[in-house]
């Protein structure tokens, strides 16, 4: 009696790792205020880049490079040369020759070909289309060289004069016509050349060389020949068996039946949404403090429904599980058993029905291992539950759609059934569309002509036609792929390596301002720098080595700044100054009272009775700032801001930062003890290789983004801040920097910070391009004139930085002034309609680790992350393995993130950000109930070319192996190539690009050389898209000197 | 015939030839810059807004009485004739001012927020085709004219829901809309025959002048029907919270602004077909306040920004019928030109809900839900969680109308279906 | 005069059908079908300008009875019968064109533009039995279920009207009318009286086979579903049907029509509801397209039995108007048939994308086949609907009901053909954009149906035509 059991119960364990195992596909999006670059392949990582991607790709429907006419639109427009696919298509196929005969091209050559001219397999309707459309059989196709014409219709011309003297009259037609029987023949020439399949027809047509029957002899050959080819060789390069076992529902749709999801979507989205929400809707869903599938159980089973006909039973269902307690692991197993998945099936079964929602499943996966959110009855989340509805949903539907098609017995028969119905689409078959056709165009392109395709061995011919298959959608787009990054590289190298030969000479230093390793700060330091020789900027990651829990004044908690793999240990508070207790407490009042006021009134609108006098009174006052908003967005955004600083009075503050002693045991603790201070400050110092030569003021920019109506706001903001703002970071680090007693803990570590020297804190808006700096009121007399003129340059660099990252917004002149600029960016962050306030990190593509010598006066354009590192006082490689597994991964994350949802915005991205729709303050969805959108918008991404990170590190080739071998997380990326590692040698600059089959191979520039221009705004100034390296020459004239303001 | 009159026949007519002459233009293969377009539709937008600025001086010079404008034929043949008149009174002059700066400004807005987005130039063209369509139907003097500029706002309704063409979801939303819409406004044409034929006449100066005749109730309900499905009225608005599909521009012009109302301004004007008919009032008022209760519950628990919304500005719309029932369209159209400009601004701020709730709860160091939720949670759980499913089911009325209605007609559409078949083919499919 | 114009509009297309099978070169014998029928489109384009505008001494030499209903109509059917052969033959891909398909569009032409010329009933038997040759062909080379349709088609249609012509022509003969004779002639004489009762229901039987309305329309569907060929939409799609009411039926048994229009009406209405129900479900693009033509037929013959001035003119009108514009959607449907070789719209989908141009043509085209404002079917419609309402609501009403759910069908077509993503069935996801000709086609159309709805005011002459007519037949002129 217990024998049936057994078995179950061995096998009961198979859920909870199969749903693990499908966990890891899924996004890894946390809720929206909280945006974290990451790999869209995270679960891939252990993967080769390109294998990943085909398995990603396959596993997900996505598109795993850009489309193939992006890559021919580069090739056309000189982004990829000729030289670039060159070398990527012999890295591809490798340099061994093939078994083409020397009548025709090399194998490198016919790639070539297939490549630029984007031949590739047709369609068989599309072959058609061509034929009887186009005449395809008697005319070339689209961009074929005169010369290939030429040989091709010359060549043939010879042969056929030949063949029509020595074979009889159908033979020598059927040359041009196909083989048939006479009629067929006869019929087929007189259709495609208009004249009498006789012997003077075809005589009078031979007459002199002609493109028709020049075009039909070859159409003829090539699908004799590709007919000939061995059958083992015939099925193309078929896409590999389908990735999991024909389920159910794709049974169902195979014969044309209606997709159950279509009817489970729109429901269980709702659900999901209502039993997430974070806080948008005012009711929230009873029950959800039990879980989705007991909150599912009870509110869907509340009294007496109508529901549409495929759910009529639903009600009794759930009333059942209520009453036996059913949980959902029992219920997805039951659903399994009813549905008839057999044991081997159950993983794909379970990764293709969670992959079908995949944001909500993913939302759920994520929010099952992190904090509930905040307010009142937080959900408890879990995959599974989520499973379990859906799989409840599912059944039902499936029940429907089998009863639509005349199914109505037992589910676990639906697969037998459906597969006796014919299905709608016959499968396709290997045939001339995908055989003869690329061998036709790829041979005109080539001047290849009948004659010699015919003369082909069979050997020769199976090489041939092996060739093609080898170079399928895949694979030409892999190969573009690595030409278009390829370029990238070279323009980068040679810009280093001219940089590297002509270091900077050395300057006592009047400025040091260290900024965020972010690659929108690029340019801002170049700016900066370039107003002076002696102003020396450094590049850390932006939260300061400081990993604190922050809580602002008028933030309600602490929240984490620091990057999201690190919990803080730290708990730093902003305070008010006790003078200005009662200014925060008027604003306290004031914001309280303003915003009870607006959720009244927000409430009332959407209420009966209350509704129609409010909803009529605050639409006529409304009127005013819609028009002023959408009509004058700066005047709007400014007068806005005027008006809140005078209703909301900012009182002054100092941070607490203070702790006597360091307390081992508690989890989160209040500040930082001296010892903690010293260690925090000197090892940022150390790793961005300043410890001596200090300027009397040394300035931290952290960073933030502001921006309107933008959902998206957190990935706009510090990486390295878990998407907050870096400011409080930097001001802290500035306060601790200035206490004396750090700075004697310092000396002892060798670090001495001299008197006169001065730390400030400030944040840089990336958006608006603004500075506000923290705490001058601490700064010292001595230094006041300093710190005006400090801000003075600071406000001239933004201005030059505004101008340049104004060149890539169409809504600004290619040639807008500085001034100006910072009017347009600054409008940009306020305005409602601006779907891109900024564009982010869009075109990221380099990391450099090393001296900024390496890289100062070098114009990026604002696309390399720049790490502050000194490989002189580093021999072991300790700082630089610090580094590296720091910013390895987040700057690998940013740029892969950036990269994926490039490529393919519809799937791995969020697609256009117009339709989006804020849900449950957690995620956005498209309209009102489509799947939750991970990943980066469109807005985001457009202008973004997607590159794989050139991680450039200033160290020997032997320092880097060890720390590969050291570090695995940084090993794992750079064998696998998701980075291209870099290295240039400290002492000789010598570069050497690292490959894992053979390690580090030497480099050198080949013949571009690099511009060179007075300033950035020479090479940038007109210039919309995006440019090449070039050095700003040194011997720029002083600021003063060039009509500035002292 | 005046001048002022052909101006405000222009009204409609600029943003029509706007979107022509861009149809055109694109057809003969023009290729135009979006700085192009937006000149082009802030200028016809523009004229047509001081077309309706004619209109008002002109309602202003008639003391506020109406003012029945006649521009002559569309044609003319016999006894049966489209004349084109336009009728400016208390009820078009708010309504369409409002309908000329909403336009405008979503003009300026999406000139920006649409930047780069593939179908630049279809917004722009529907955008304007829309325009047209709103000003024809709230300026038109007669029920032909008004019906006319229905359709088209339906139709472009329709067209910019679907606006993200490639991807499955807006296009399924779309036909959703469409099928509400074509079946609804049936009602509206045979409404307007029956107002010919029991008024000999569908001009509302002379129609509603008039006194009641016969067929005053059947017209009534005619129009009703178009209007609660443009309006979202219980039971056929089942459509609205799929209808968010398109640009959040065109979510807040259609769906916060204009369109979404245009079933009240229908109401208001045939308002003294029905002041007599107790019967017809009471059934307006119902439909009303069944409306507008589903509607404060379904937004009440969206979790998502625009259904929320969606579903708040129909609780509005709702009383709105009601104020219509209960005899005060005057009153009914005040309150529809506050809420179409309050609920557009809202739709354009949608994306900011996270910012704001985020400034909220820092304010008040709380989430706002929290206080509701927390006297929602006195009720008892089982009442609670029947409300909540009430709500979250929508009030069951789309299964009810799937059931019912959509269903049985789909069977038996495959039921004849293969009995044709049968005929020449000699067996019978499933 | 008319008749010597007429033959030599439709002599030349006739003859040169029959010569045309002799050439060789398809790509010659599509030219020269298109210059035939663009110069005979102008023709009858100048001739429509003559009775519009003309000055009277003109007018009387072409159209000898002028301002007759005959002659309204007949000067607005040529052209468009004319347009939609041409539409059909330029924008017809060469997948699909042979020597026979042109020759066939000029025969279809001729045909048409005989019959409605022609005087006489024994020249429309004629024309209509030639008319049947194309189809006929196609059904011999077809499969079982296309010459099923097409014996049904013989049997319903060619058949009671061989049958009724005959008695015509026996009474008419009997009764000593002078030969040829027209239908005043033989109505006035009383020859037929005492025989009408069955000859009329015959003759409608046979007008309404031709057109295809219900329970006579089964072989549209069935042709729609399996001809590709041009041949298929243009036998469909062809004024005969209409012509045989107005000409036979109307003139010949104007009693008759009034006695059985309360037998017709409703068979009407089940037509265009029938057909709108059908085609809500289908699959097949083309067969979509056959029942639509079933279902807007019905409110055609309604409006032609109704025996009402504006519901007669609205039924020409309409008709006219969707000959235009179903030639457009059948051109659009051939069109992305033969770029991806099935019509089955569950293998469609996301053509938008490579193909914007066809995609607003089969909008626009749908658009305007639906009453949509600003296109002719819209102006129609309305008169139509105006016509028939007074006497018949409840048909009205069905016919409104039906024209909503047409719109939601050939709405719903554009999206699955064209809109959403790729089926996972389509083996072709990208296809070649609308070609030069194939634009030039679908946009004069479009143009003709806007400016039909636009600017109407020329049409009308139908309109002041139909009710002089509807009197001088007795067939009261409400």
């Amino acid at each position: 009696m217990n024998d049936p059991e057994l078995p179950s119960r061995a096998e009961s364990g198979w859920l909870g790792p199969a749903l693990a195992s499908v966990g890891h596909l899924l996004p890894a999006q946390a809720p929206l205020e909280v945006f974290v670059h990451h790999n869209t392949l995270h679960a891939f990582e252990h993967l080769p880049f390109h294998e990943a991607v085909q398995r990603a790709s396959e596993a997900t429907g996505a598109r795993g490079y850009l489309e193939e006419r992006q890559y021919l639109a580069a090739f056309a427009g000189g982004r990829i040369t000729d030289d670039d696919i060159i070398a990527a298509i012999r890295a591809e196929l490798g340099v061994t020759p093939s078994a083409l005969p020397n009548s025709l091209p090399t194998a490198h050559d016919l790639a070539r070909l297939v490549l630029v001219h984007g031949v590739h397999a047709e369609t068989p309707a599309g072959v058609l289309w061509q034929l009887d459309e186009h005449g395809a059989a008697t005319s070339f196709v689209a961009g074929v060289a005169p010369t290939s014409k030429a040989r091709v219709v010359d060549e043939t011309w010879q042969w056929l004069r030949a063949a029509a003297d020595a074979r009889p009259l159908e033979e020598a037609l059927a040359l041009v016509t196909g083989p048939g029987d006479a009629r067929t023949i006869a019929t087929t020439f007189e259709e495609r050349f208009g004249r009498p399949a006789t012997d003077a027809g075809l005589r009078a047509l031979l007459a002199a060389p002609r493109e028709s029957i020049a075009v039909a002899a070859l159409w003829e050959a090539s699908r004799g020949v590709s007919a000939l080819a061995p059958r083992s060789r015939r099925a193309p390069a078929a896409p590999a068996a389908p990735p999991c076992p024909i389920l159910p529902r794709d049974a169902v749709l195979r014969v044309g039946g209606d997709d159950p999801d279509d009817l489970v979507h729109p429901i269980l989205v709702g659900l999901a949404g209502a039993f997430l929400d974070r806080g948008q809707s005012q009711w929230s869903m009873p029950d959800r403090e039990h879980g989705f599938f007991v909150a599912f159980r009870r509110v869907l089973a509340a009294g007496h429904a109508l529901r549409p006909a495929w759910l009529r039973d639903l009600g009794d269902q759930l009333r059942l599980w209520e009453a036996s307690g059913e949980t959902a692991e029992s219920a997805i197993k039951s659903f399994c058993d009813e549905l008839g998945i057999e044991p081997h099936e159950r993983e794909s079964f379970l990764r293709s029905t969670v992959l079908r929602l995949p944001g909500w499943a993913g939302m759920f996966h994520r929010l099952e291992s992190s904090a509930p959110a905040a307010g009142r009855s937080a959900p408890s989340v879990s995959l599974v539950d989520f499973v379990a509805v859906r799989l409840c949903l599912d059944v039902l539907a499936l029940t429907e759609v089998a009863s639509r098609l005349g199914h109505h017995g037992e589910l676990n028969e639906l697969r037998a059934f459906a597969a006796e119905l014919p299905p709608v689409a016959a499968a396709l078959r290997s045939g001339e569309h995908d055989r003869a056709w690329p061998l036709f165009v790829v041979a005109q392109h080539a001047g290849v002509a009948a004659p010699s395709l015919l003369a082909l061995s069979p050997a020769e011919i199976d090489a041939l036609v092996e060739l093609l298959h080898a170079l399928d959608g895949p694979t030409r787009m892999r190969i573009w792929h690595e030409a278009y990054e390829r370029h990238y590289r070279e323009q980068l190298l040679t810009g280093l390596a001219a940089r590297a030969k002509s270091p900077a000479p050395p300057a006592s230093p009047r400025f040091q301002v260290f900024f965020c390793i972010d690659d929108r700060e690029e340019s801002l330091r170049r700016h900066f720098e370039e107003l002076a020789p002696e102003h020396v900027t450094y590049g850390v990651p932006g939260f300061f080595n400081l990993a604190i829990a922050y809580q602002g004044i008028d933030d309600p908690s602490t929240f984490p700044l620091c990057p999201v793999v690190l919990t803080p240990q730290h708990k730093v508070a902003e305070e008010v100054l006790s003078e200005h207790a009662p200014v925060a407490a008027a604003r306290r009042r004031r914001l309280q009272s303003l915003t009870n006021v607006s959720i009244k009134i927000e409430r009332a609108q959407n209420s009966v009775v209350w509704g129609a006098i409010v909803t009529a009174v605050v639409g006529f006052i409304a009127t005013l700032p819609l028009l002023a908003v959408v009509f004058a967005p700066w005047v709007a955004g400014r007068v806005r801001k005027k008006v809140a600083s005078l209703v909301l009075p900012a009182p002054r503050t100092r941070l607490s930062g203070a702790r006597a002693t360091v307390d081992e045991t508690a989890t989160i603790t209040v500040g930082f003890a001296v010892e903690e201070k010293a260690e925090r400050v000197a090892t940022l110092l150390e790793n961005a290789g300043l410890t001596s030569g200090f300027a009397s003021l040394v300035v931290l920019l952290g960073h933030d983004a502001s921006s309107a109506n933008n959902p998206h706001f957190a990935a706009y903001s510090c990486g390295a801040c878990g998407g907050r703002s870096g400011g409080p970071n930097a001001r802290l680090f500035a306060h601790m920097a200035n206490k004396p007693e750090v700075r004697a803990a310092l000396r002892a570590r060798g670090i001495d910070i001299p008197d006169t020297t001065w730390f400030l804190g400030g944040e840089h808006d990336t958006c608006a391009d603004t500075v506000r700096l923290f705490d001058t009121d601490e700064v010292p007399v001595r230094l006041a004139a300093e710190l005006e003129r400090l801000q003075t340059l600071l406000d001239r660099a933004l201005a030059d930085n505004s101008q340049e990252r104004c060149r890539k917004f169409a809504s600004a002149s290619a040639t807008i002034a500085p001034e100006a600029a910072r009017r347009h960016v600054e409008a940009r962050s306020f305005d409602l309609s601006q779907a891109r306030p900024e564009l982010g990190h869009a075109t990221n593509a380099a990391c450099v680790v090393g001296r900024r010598a390496l890289s100062r006066d070098l114009f990026l354009d604002r696309r390399a992350f720049l790490v502050s590192y000194d490989p002189t006082s580093d021999p072991e490689g300790r700082i630089l393995e610090r580094i590296l597994l720091a910013v390895g991964p987040v700057c690998s994350g940013i740029n892969l993130e950036y990269l994926f949802s490039a490529v393919d915005d519809e799937r791995w991205g969020a697609g256009t950000k117009l339709p989006h729709n804020v849900t449950g303050l957690f995620g956005v969805m498209n309209g009102a109930s489509s799947d939750l959108r991970t990943g980066l918008p469109r807005q985001m991404v457009e202008v973004h070319e997607p590159i794989r990170l050139q991680l450039v590190v200033e160290a020997t080739p032997a320092v880097l192996e060890a720390v590969l071998d050291r570090a695995p997380t940084i090993g794992e990326l750079c064998r696998n190539q998701w980075v291209h590692l870099i290295a240039i040698d400290p002492d000789t600059g010598a570069v050497t690009i690292f490959s894992p089959r053979s390690g580090f191979e030497p480099w050198s520039p080949r013949h571009s050389r690099v511009a060179e221009v007075a300033r950035s705004a020479d090479w940038y100034r007109g210039h919309h898209g995006l440019l090449a390296p070039a050095l700003v020459a040194r011997d720029i004239a002083p600021f003063e000197e060039s009509g500035g303001v002292v | 015939m005046e001048w002022s009159d052909v101006a405000i026949a222009m009204a409609p007519g600029w943003p029509a030839l706007g979107a022509l002459a861009i149809a055109a233009l694109v057809g003969l293969g023009w290729r135009p810059s979006e700085r192009a377009i937006v000149r082009l539709a802030t200028a016809v937008l523009m004229l047509s807004l001081l077309s309706v600025g004619v209109g008002l001086l002109r309602w202003a010079g008639a003391l506020f009485g109406p003012v029945d404008v006649r521009v002559g034929h569309w044609y003319r043949a016999g006894e049966s004739s489209y004349e084109l008149r336009f009728l400016i009174d208390r009820l078009s002059a708010p309504v369409s001012v409002t309908a000329a700066i909403l336009l405008l400004a979503t003009c300026r807005f999406s000139a920006n927020y649409l930047h780069r987005e593939p179908g630049f130039v279809r917004f722009f063209s529907l955008m304007l085709v829309f325009a047209s369509g709103i000003q024809l139907l709230v300026l038109g003097g007669s029920v032909e004219l008004l019906f006319a500029g229905w359709e088209v706002v339906g139709m472009t309704s329709v067209l910019l829901v679907a606006f993200f063409h490639d991807r499955r979801g807006p296009v399924r939303a779309a036909i959703r809309v469409l099928v509400t819409y074509r079946l609804c406004d049936v009602g509206l044409l045979l409404g307007a025959l029956w107002l010919h034929q029991a008024y000999h006449s569908t001009s509302f100066v002379r129609v509603l002048a008039a006194p009641a005749a016969g067929g005053a109730g059947l017209v009534t309900l005619g129009v009703l029907i178009a209007a609660m499905g443009k309006s979202a009225q219980f039971p056929v608005g089942g459509w609205l919270p799929r209808a968010m599909e398109g640009p959040t521009a065109s979510s807040a012009i259609f769906y916060g602004g204009l369109s979404v109302h245009a079933g009240v301004y229908l109401m208001a004007r045939i308002e003294p077909l029905y002041a007599d008919s107790p019967g017809l009032r009471l059934l307006i008022v119902a439909i009303g306040s069944l409306t507008a209760i589903a509607g404060t519950l379904s937004a009440q628990v969206s979790p998502d920004a625009k259904s929320a919304l969606a579903y708040a500005t129909i609780t509005q719309v709702g009383i709105m019928f009601v104020e219509c029932g209960l005899g005060f369209p005057t009153l009914a159209v005040v309150h529809l030109v506050a809420h179409a400009t309050l609920r557009y601004y809202q739709f354009l701020l949608t994306p900011s809900v996270l910012q704001s709730a985020l400034r909220r709860r820092a304010a008040l160091g709380a989430t706002s839900a929290d206080e509701r939720a927390a006297q929602w949670e006195l009720l008892g759980l089982p009442l609670r969680r029947y409300l909540y499913r009430l709500a979250i089911e929508r009030f069951e009325v789309e299964a009810a109308l799937e059931r019912w209605i959509a269903r049985p007609a789909l069977f038996l559409s495959q039921r004849l279906d293969a009995l044709e078949r049968s005929l020449f083919e000699g067996k019978r499919r499933p | 005069m008319i008749d010597g114009v007429g033959a030599a509009l439709w002599g030349p297309l006739l003859l040169a059908a029959g010569l045309m099978l002799r050439m060789r070169s398809v790509r010659a014998a599509r030219l020269a079908a298109s210059v035939l029928l663009g110069l005979v489109l102008m023709a009858s384009v100048a001739m429509l300008g003559v009775l519009v505008v003309g000055d009277a001494e003109l007018r009387e030499a072409i159209w000898p009875a002028t301002g007759s209903y005959a002659d309204a109509l007949a000067a607005a059917i040529l052209p468009v019968v004319l347009a939609c052969a041409l539409a059909t033959i330029v924008s017809a891909p060469r997948a699909v064109v042979t020597v026979e398909t042109s020759s066939d569009a000029l025969l279809l032409a001729g045909c048409a533009v005989g019959a409605t010329l022609a005087d006489g009933l024994p020249a429309l038997l004629a024309l209509s039995l030639v008319a049947m040759v194309p189809l006929g062909r196609e059904a011999r080379r077809g499969d079982d279920v296309l010459r099923r349709a097409f014996r049904f088609l013989v049997f319903t249609s060619f058949l009671p009207f061989a049958i009724a012509v005959a008695a015509v022509v026996f009474f008419s003969a009997r009764a000593g009318v002078a030969w040829p004779f027209g239908a005043a002639d033989v109505v006035s004489s009383g020859a037929l009286d005492g025989h009408t009762h069955w000859i009329g229901p015959l003759l409608w039987v046979a007008a309404m086979a031709r057109l295809g309305v219900f329970p006579f329309h089964v072989w549209v569907p069935a042709v729609a579903e399996r001809v590709r060929a041009p041949a298929g939409s243009i036998t469909i799609v062809s004024p005969l049907g209409a012509l045989v009411a107005l000409k036979a039926a109307l003139a010949f048994a104007p009693q008759a029509t009034a006695a059985v229009g309360n037998a017709i009406l409703p068979l009407a209405a089940v037509s265009a509801a029938y057909g709108a129900l059908l085609a809500v479900g289908q699959h097949h693009a083309g067969r979509q397209l056959g029942l639509l033509w079933v279902s807007t037929m019905g409110a055609v013959v309604a409006g032609l039995v109704a025996l009402d001035a504006r519901a007669l003119s609205g039924a020409l009108l309409q008709f006219l108007a969707l000959l235009l514009a179903m030639t457009g959607l059948w051109s659009h449907v051939r069109a992305v048939a033969c770029r991806t070789r099935t019509e089955d719209m569950r293998c469609l989908g996301g053509l938008v994308r490579s193909a914007p141009g066809l995609a607003t043509g089969f909008l626009v085209l749908s658009l305007a086949t639906v009453s949509f404002p600003g296109t002719a079917t819209f102006l129609s419609a309305d008169l139509l609907v105006q016509g028939l309402l007074a006497e018949h609501p409840v048909v009205s009403a069905v016919l409104l009901v039906s024209t909503a759910l047409n719109g939601i069908t050939l709405v719903r077509a554009y999206k699955r053909i064209f809109l959403g993503s790729p089926s996972a069935f389509a083996a072709t996801t990208t296809i070649e954009d609308v070609l030069p000709r194939e634009r030039a086609a679908s946009l004069a159309l479009v143009v003709a149906l806007l400016i039909g709805g636009l600017a109407p005011t020329p049409l009308l002459l139908v309109k002041e035509a139909a009710r002089g007519t509807l009197a001088a037949s007795g067939g009261g002129g409400r």
